[in-house]
């Protein structure tokens, strides 16, 4: 019997879920998914390049669009499912004011900072950058350019940008939008194992036993990942999942134990496990004594704000991340004040809860795996919480083996390839090297084949710094890409318009949709995104992912690699380096920016030839030979042989990735544990080897107040986040009308007795208000975000309503991350 | 010419309680439960002239009382006329 259309994609789609998670369904339905070519839709992979789980998405494209997407079943991160943000991944190419023409602000033909956005040809784009960029480096020198790039990223793109400006421009002066929302992870990683991003991998969801989150929702914000924990609690009865935050959320529908703890708090929550582990006698002490060091942290570092600020004023030891070696003995007496007793005072977390909590870590049979994302590193403490939770796996070894396993989780779908591996940040060189550290600026000037000083010792200015130093007028050329910093940045009114608005300054955005930032730049560069060119990306468990090219870019839309690596041919070297320089390679006299960076015999090594004929790859065809595959591998040379290992280029593009260090054509699920891990030295057992003596570190670090807390005027915590519908600011999502229809305003979610005792109803107009801006939102006292008596949360999506003209720019002073989760605010009726 | 959409998604909710859900589901016009195992997954489908009417539909049976999760799988639509059940 034939089937009609309809039922025949119903019973398509009903066999695709069941064998997802290996439901037989009756026969009728179970065969017929093979028909699937008949649609005459072509299928090709893609990590999905929404957030930092890294699923792999069939992608169908049909007369050169994307048409449909199905969670990839080969994938072994997503095993064929998709979550609501990927489901949606066809259609956030094709919003109507997707841009397809650079667009510079002009009045009577020419260029004028308050003039309107006028089309024009790449070329004349250029012309004007390079114009200005030329300009600046005559009147400031390299520290007046900069540039803010992005965990979305590809690895290629964020290396060409590296590549332009530590070498090319010679201005450190780069920094990532992961700074946002990685830096306290890394400072973390470095501070206690010396080498950046998790030990485990997404295989122990299936090992462990318990699972707390540390500040993560889960269920909103890792769907895929959310359901394999799901899974793990739903097939195995003795499982029990804890979660904890400063308010309600869906992740709590799970939760064996939920805990809203006073925000600030989880500092000394995990000090208060470390002393019942302790205190009971739970230290696994072999693991201690041969593999973990003891150090005493400095405190009271300020808040990473402006010098000049009374906070910074007021600290002792501002910004210090130094530390003095201790004994056990001493670090016992140094946690020994965090009692369930005073904790709970502290924290609010009932004295019950908060010793089950820590029984889950002391119990030596119970594999545990802790989860975080901003909760713990857009903290005025970050760097601490993310050492303090290393503590405690430390303390018990519960590490590097399947299950027991402190695992970081990222927001973007190339933190951890692009932003980190890479190397994008202000400090920092591919592979974890550090600019400031002259042995690591030869490493990479070597492999780049530049004169030994080329690259700047100084750190360049950070993201906050940016916007700091924009304002100032000391950075007047400043490129941002895969960003919207105008919405996602923090004290915007304060701190980030007066420095896109500085008529000193030439501000350019790269972009697909007229962001908010892209509305506030001079110049708009239209930008390709995702399956619109080739790329690469790195998920939160080191897993390597590539694809190629599916579609061609709307009009005049072109990839962030096009236009880095284009715009470098707008410079003679010599307008660009000091003749001291140029005189220690004089074979570089007369060539362009572009032909020393990228026609070195590197990334110029393999020819069009191994571009698959039938491929599109616009970029590669562009500038005459395989561009992406050129920029990897010259950018794998950092890590090869020194643990961050990757495969060859052309592997990647048949795997469903790889995590790295991949070595003898091996993946490493596990670091550090002899055995699962090639660099760990042979009876070691342990090999902590990011530091010398291959020794861990556990850190003495106290619970500290954060840098504004409620007062009699501004009585209400404010905590920001995502929501599930929306990604980050909403510039993608928010082209698909069924999602922006779905949650199309960001709501103030507070208790009903904090609306009560204000004389406020649900869908209420009220007045947001902090000590530095105010926004006009509507109250929700229901919902599923369900806050605690005292604090509220506003969703940070909606570019109507700026919750980051409220929330102070605090950092943490270590990793110069903005903590978005808490500041004090008052709320009025209207 | 109208659109046709469907898509598939696994559901999940405590065992104790799986029976409720699925009758819950059928309740729900859009939605067709195909299969279930123990452990508490369900596979359902929901179908919508209008891709909004299957983020509605995913809305609704993620609020369903007793839901832990719900994961899309597969979505297609066609633009074709609709045809008639024999074709």
């Amino acid at each position: 019997m034939s089937l009609s259309r309809r039922a025949f994609m119903k019973a398509t789609a009903a066999a695709s879920a069941a064998s997802a998670v290996g439901i037989v369904l009756p026969a009728s339905a179970s065969n017929l998914i093979t028909a699937k070519d008949q649609t005459a839709l072509k299928w090709d992979k893609a990590p999905c390049r929404f957030c930092g789980t890294g699923c792999s998405i069939n992608v169908a494209t049909k007369d050169g669009k994307v048409v449909a997407t199905h969670g990839d079943m080969k994938s072994p991160v997503n095993k064929g499912l998709n979550c609501v943000k990927g489901y949606f991944l066809s259609k956030i190419m094709y919003g109507k004011d997707r841009l397809t023409s650079p667009l510079l602000r002009m009045k009577n033909g020419k260029f004028d900072k308050n003039g309107e956005f006028a089309p024009i040809s790449w070329d004349a784009a250029f012309d004007i950058m390079a114009e200005k960029a030329k300009k600046t480096l005559k009147e400031k020198g390299p520290t007046g350019i900069g540039m803010f790039g992005s965990g979305q990223w590809t690895v290629m793109e964020g290396y060409a940008a590296v590549k332009l400006m530590k070498a090319g421009f010679r201005s450190n002066n780069i920094d990532p939008n992961a700074r946002h929302c990685m830096a306290s992870a890394v400072g973390g990683f470095m501070r206690t194992f010396g080498i950046d991003e998790p030990m485990g991998c997404y295989d122990d969801f299936e090992h462990a036993d318990a699972f707390v989150l540390w500040g993560s929702n889960m269920a909103e914000m890792h769907p895929i990942l959310w359901t394999r924990i799901t899974d793990r609690r739903l097939s195995a009865k003795h499982v029990k999942v804890n979660v904890l935050s400063t308010y309600t959320h869906r992740s709590f529908d799970l939760a064996d134990s939920g805990m809203i703890f006073t925000p600030q708090t989880d500092l000394a929550i995990l000090n208060f496990i470390a002393n019942y582990i302790i205190e009971n006698g739970h230290v696994n002490k072999e693991f201690v004594t041969k593999h973990t060091n003891f150090r005493l942290g400095e405190t009271d570092i300020g808040y990473g704000l402006r010098d000049e600020h009374e906070l910074q004023k007021k600290a002792a030891n501002p910004n210090s991340g130094k530390s003095t070696p201790i004994d056990f003995e001493e670090y016992a007496k140094f946690v020994s004040t965090y009692t369930a007793e005073s904790v709970s005072k502290l924290s609010g977390v009932s004295v019950k809860k908060l010793i089950n909590l820590a029984k889950t870590y002391a119990d030596p049979k119970i594999k545990v795996m802790s989860l975080w994302t901003m909760g713990f590193n857009q903290h005025t403490r970050g760097v601490w919480a993310n050492n303090l939770v290393y503590n405690i796996h430390l303390l018990t070894g519960k590490i590097s083996t399947p299950g027991n396993s402190p695992f970081s989780l990222t927001g973007q779908p190339s933190a951890c390839g692009t932003a980190r591996e890479v190397g994008t940040f202000s400090h920092r060189l591919p592979a974890d090297l550090l600019v400031k550290k002259k042995k690591h600026r030869d490493i990479a000037e070597k492999i780049w084949k530049l004169p030994e000083g080329t690259i700047p010792g100084k750190p360049g200015f950070h993201a906050v710094e940016q916007s700091r130093k924009l304002k100032d007028g000391d950075l007047n050329f400043y490129w941002s890409q895969c960003n919207n910093n105008m919405q996602a940045g923090p004290n915007i009114n304060e701190e980030g318009l007066p420095g896109y608005r500085n008529p000193d300054n030439f501000i350019v955005v790269s972009d697909p949709y007229p962001t908010v930032s892209a509305q506030a730049a001079d110049l708009i560069l239209p930008t390709a995104m995702w399956v619109e060119k080739e790329g690469a990306y790195g998920n939160a468990e080191r897993r390597t992912q590539t694809w190629y090219q599916q579609v061609e870019a709307p009009g005049l839309a072109k990839s962030d690699l096009w236009q880095v690596v284009e715009f470098s041919k707008r410079f003679k070297i010599e307008e660009v380096w000091t003749p001291e320089l140029l005189e220690k390679m004089p074979e570089h006299k007369g060539k362009t920016m572009y032909q020393v960076l990228f026609e070195n015999g590197n990334v110029n090594k393999y020819s069009l030839d191994e571009v698959p004929a039938e491929r599109l790859n616009h970029d590669a065809r562009a500038v005459g030979f395989y561009l992406q595959k050129g920029l990897f591998e010259e950018y794998a040379a950092f890590g090869r042989g020194h643990g961050h290992d990757l495969a060859p280029y052309d592997r990647y593009h048949k795997e469903r990735g790889l995590r790295w260090p991949v070595v003898d054509g091996k993946e490493t699920k596990w670091r550090f544990k002899e055995g699962s891990d090639p660099y760990a030295k042979k009876g070691s057992d342990f090999d902590f080897y990011g530091k010398k003596d291959g020794k861990a570190v556990i850190f003495a670090l106290p619970y500290e107040p954060p840098a504004e807390s409620p007062d009699e005027e501004y009585n209400l915590w404010l905590c920001t986040g995502r929501v599930i519908e929306h990604w980050h600011t909403g510039t993608m999502t928010q082209r698909v009308p069924e999602l922006f229809k779905a949650m199309p305003d960001a709501l103030v979610y507070m208790h009903p007795d904090d609306a009560k005792s204000r004389n406020l109803r649900r869908g209420d107009e009220v007045k947001v208000i902090s000590r530095r801006g105010e926004m006009i939102t509507r109250v929700e006292t229901r919902g599923r975000n369900k806050t605690p008596i005292g604090l509220v949360f506003i969703p940070f999506f909606d570019a109507s309503r700026l919750v980051n003209k409220l929330t102070l720019d605090a950092t943490d002073p270590l990793s110069k991350q903005t903590d978005f989760k808490k500041c004090a605010i008052k709320i009025e009726k209207v | 010419m109208s659109e046709y959409h469907v898509a598939s998604f696994v559901a999940y909710a405590y065992p104790d309680v799986q029976a409720q859900v699925i009758a819950q589901f059928k309740a729900i016009e859009s939605c067709d439960v195909h299969g279930e195992d123990t452990g508490g997954r369900i596979i359902v489908t929901l179908e919508s002239e209008t891709q909004h009417g299957i983020v509605d539909g995913f809305e609704q049976i993620r609020s369903v009382s007793g839901v832990l999760n719900v994961s899309p799988v597969y979505h297609e639509y066609c633009e074709e006329a609709i045809e008639s059940p024999r074709s």
